[in-house]
């Protein structure tokens, strides 16, 4: 293998984990390919929560149609809004099954950065109770 | 944008459909440059006339602007066209003709001719509607995110609410001296 393909570490996506761990590895010295499926995000191309209102076609009030056929369920996130809608995949191209009785709303991004790009800026302090939070209502294990 | 930019903007309309936000929004200021607003597409001229009626009367112009200057009816044609679903489109269009049956029995003419004290008169009785179904919807279900659900079936709810939303998101609203994203501390 040439020395251009030959890493210490291969991260998987570069959503909020994926770039937290391609930092810390690479703080820590390491030579690290971080691999990303969706497309790249400019910036000062791409970022668009700073439009105006009037600039964008339904006023805030979401492109509802294309919505409804387009990314039902991602539009149930809030953040799904009628600028940050393209940060969230299409449904229709990303189709995924549930178990019956066991609703999962698979909210994702698809782009450099990931949901990453769309969290909503607050952090809250985890207590001991949260990361055991699934088992306690019967899902997965810890 | 000066007059020439704008009619250059215009002569490409065949593009139209593959438009941008972006471009959509400076079309939208080329027309009122050039004073040619966007052709209606759902509401025409009388129902246009009556919406421009009531939102004036809820937003009237005094020393800011009032509803009609911020764009309100061509707003409320874009959501009847293509936005609302048949539900909503025929309630919306059915209210506003009620509007006008109400304002001819009440006072003997169309909701456009009437006076300012008949229009309050109008609009009162249907915030009244509008408040008694708004108790019924917060009592029979629940909204989003737990909030209380929205008379959204209401003609009135409906068109108070465009006109709001058109109005506090219109370019024209936001260079209001008065108007304030942030107001001083």
């Amino acid at each position: 293998m040439s020395e251009e393909t030959n890493f210490d570490a291969i991260v998987v996506g570069s959503g909020m984990t994926g770039g937290w761990a391609a930092k810390e590895l690479t703080e820590k010295g390491l030579k690290v390919l971080v691999l990303e499926a969706g497309r790249p995000t400019v910036p000062e191309k791409d970022y668009v929560e700073h439009v105006p209102p009037w600039e964008v076609k339904f006023h805030g009030m979401r492109d509802r149609r294309k919505l409804q056929e387009d990314q039902p369920i991602q539009s149930l996130c809030y953040a799904c809004d009628e600028w940050s809608a393209k940060f969230f995949v299409s449904d229709k191209e990303n189709p995924y099954t549930i178990e019956s009785g066991k609703p999962f709303r698979w909210i994702r991004g698809r782009q450099v950065g990931g949901r990453s790009i769309v969290w909503g800026r607050q952090t809250y302090r985890w207590s001991d109770l949260d990361f055991e939070a699934n088992l306690r209502d019967g899902i997965a294990i810890d | 944008m000066d007059r020439r930019e704008a009619l250059q903007l215009l002569m490409g309309g065949a593009a139209l459909q593959f438009a941008s936000p972006k471009l959509l929004a400076s079309l939208r200021t080329a027309r009122v440059l050039l004073d040619t607003p966007a052709p209606l597409r759902s509401l025409n001229p009388q129902q246009n006339a009556t919406v421009m009626a009531i939102a004036e009367t809820i937003l009237p112009k005094t020393d800011t602007v009032g509803a009609t200057e911020a764009g309100t009816s061509q707003f409320v044609d874009l959501i009847l066209t293509e936005w609302y679903n048949e539900n909503e489109r025929a309630i919306f269009l059915n209210g506003l003709a009620d509007v006008d049956a109400r304002t001819q029995s009440a006072f003997g003419k169309k909701f456009v001719d009437s006076s300012s004290d008949q229009r309050g008169k109008i609009l009162t009785d249907l915030g009244e509607q509008m408040t008694k179904d708004a108790l019924a919807a917060r009592d029979s279900s629940h909204g989003y995110r737990g909030a209380s659900a929205k008379p959204d079936k209401n003609f009135y709810y409906m068109l108070r609410n465009l006109t709001l939303t058109a109005y506090y998101t219109s370019e024209v609203v936001s260079q209001q001296p008065a108007f304030q994203v942030s107001p001083d501390r």
